[in-house]
């Protein structure tokens, strides 16, 4: 169930500044070595340098059956266990759950960020990028795309002059999800 | 401002069914409904035609966890076993299971005036086991202390080893498992295993053991207690549950099975650093 994280509301100005301060990618690829649990995801961690004492990790995760499903999670688990914030190019539509919110304004469709408000309530939001639908077209099919539209969210920056790589070649597109089923 | 009845409902109808609204997948298409689950998404179900007939489906997307949907205790798994299977039921569900990984929960139908029928009655049943899965079983006190136990031995863990993983299988081809372990150190030579034991009452801190036991059996018959990983397990002994004189038959067998002393976390926690090598 979706719950308030304490750590974030009770720690909000610190919060804020992990999202805001420079981080810096310091790794020239990014290849999926990791298989997570869930058999049909992918996923990297790669440690981002800051002057912060906190650690930071940026852990990559991509669907192996449709590679414009992908996600960015910036991560700080010595400040607290879930994600600081998370990029979604696919998947399922969130609900800002807020009773001050008109339910006509609460549906926020993939590609789309997801953060922390003050009260520690995980939101979904869209950038002005992300409300144009060609420009989500593309960033879906291209990850590196994706990648370059988390770092400028959260201030990420890479160190050398050339953009991380991001090796991907799982899959075909356009993904039918019901191709090949054999509903009996 | 004020709207007569009739215009107040025009709003709130108008307001849910824009809530509505399609994705095009290839050949199949995505209906977002208006139903939310309580991890705050939107369901989605998929309809394609094949041979004549209309096929909805969850898309995969429920073992897929799309909906931010994860078990994390054995015990909530049980229950909602058994809620699944009665809303399979209710909803006459079928299942399929695509390439070894990809679970299908769908309906189909010939009759194209029945499809809208089937998206109400699939998306209604994505969001109840969206929901089942995602509630706790737990009492809130054994939850919460289990979580904060979980996170201290962990910080610990974390500042004083490189080589370490929180709550996976074994990754080594030697042991193929599907057990996970609440922490793993790899050295070159070694794979040490963790469990950890707490419990806000007896019964919950004699669960936790036997689980402990339980696992550590299980590694044990399939490697024939082979010499290149050890068995350990570290113990919450403030927390309620822990009382010895009433668990030392259990703990007694938890050491014969895992040919170590079990840890006292609190006052005791340096003894994992003597046991295993810091790299």
């Amino acid at each position: 169930m979706s719950k308030i994280n304490t750590k974030i509301k009770e720690n909000f100005d610190t919060y804020k500044q992990l999202l805001s301060e420079k981080k810096v990618l310091n790794v020239k690829q990014i290849s999926f070595d990791k298989q997570k649990s869930n058999k049909n995801w992918i996923e990297n961690d790669s440690q981002l340098n800051s002057n912060h004492a906190i650690k930071f990790l940026l852990n990559t995760q991509q669907s192996k059956l449709d590679m414009k499903d992908y996600k960015f999670r910036l991560v700080a688990t010595d400040f607290c266990e879930q994600a600081l914030a998370r990029f979604d190019a696919d998947g399922a539509t969130h609900h800002n759950k807020d009773s001050q919110i008109p339910l006509s304004n609460r549906k926020i469709e993939a590609p789309h960020f997801h953060r922390f408000d003050k009260n520690g309530k995980e939101i979904a939001y869209k950038t002005t990028f992300l409300e144009i639908k060609d420009n989500c077209i593309e960033l879906q099919k291209n990850i590196s795309i994706g990648l370059n539209h988390f770092c400028n969210e959260f201030n990420i920056q890479p160190n050398q002059e050339k953009q991380t790589e991001i090796v991907s070649n799982h899959s075909i597109f356009p993904f039918d999800i019901h191709d090949g089923v054999n509903f009996i | 401002m004020s709207l007569s009845q009739h215009d107040l409902f025009s709003v709130i109808k108008s307001d849910f069914c824009n809530l509505f609204s399609y994705k095009q997948r290839g050949d199949t298409m995505e209906v977002i409904t208006s139903i939310c689950t309580v991890t705050n998404c939107y369901v989605s179900v998929f309809i394609s035609q094949k041979n004549n007939e209309y096929i909805v489906s969850d898309g995969a997307w429920i073992f897929g966890r799309q909906y931010e949907n994860e078990l994390f205790e054995d015990i909530d798994k049980e229950i909602v076993d058994k809620v699944t299977n009665q809303y399979i039921e209710h909803y006459e569900i079928k299942k399929i299971v695509h390439n070894h990984h990809q679970t299908y929960f769908y309906k189909k139908t010939d009759n194209i005036h029945l499809v809208s029928a089937l998206v109400f009655e699939v998306a209604h049943f994505v969001a109840a086991i969206i929901n089942a899965q995602s509630l706790s079983y737990l009492e809130v006190k054994e939850e919460a202390e289990n979580r904060q136990f979980k996170k201290e031995v962990n910080d610990f863990f974390y500042s004083n080893y490189t080589n370490i993983r929180f709550g996976s299988y074994i990754a080594d081809d030697r042991i193929p498992t599907t057990i996970k372990f609440n922490a793993i150190i790899s050295t070159n030579r070694m794979i040490h295993l963790f469990m950890y034991i707490s419990g806000s009452n007896l019964s919950y801190f004699i669960n936790a053991t036997c689980k402990a036991i339980t696992n550590f059996d299980i590694m044990g018959r399939k490697t024939n207690n082979a010499n290149y990983f050890t068995k350990n397990v570290i113990i919450n002994n403030k927390c309620d549950g822990y009382q010895p004189e009433k668990t030392i038959d259990y703990l007694n067998y938890l050491t014969e099975t895992t040919n170590s002393k079990p840890i006292l976390y609190h006052g005791f926690r340096d003894d994992i650093l003597r046991r295993i090598p810091q790299t």
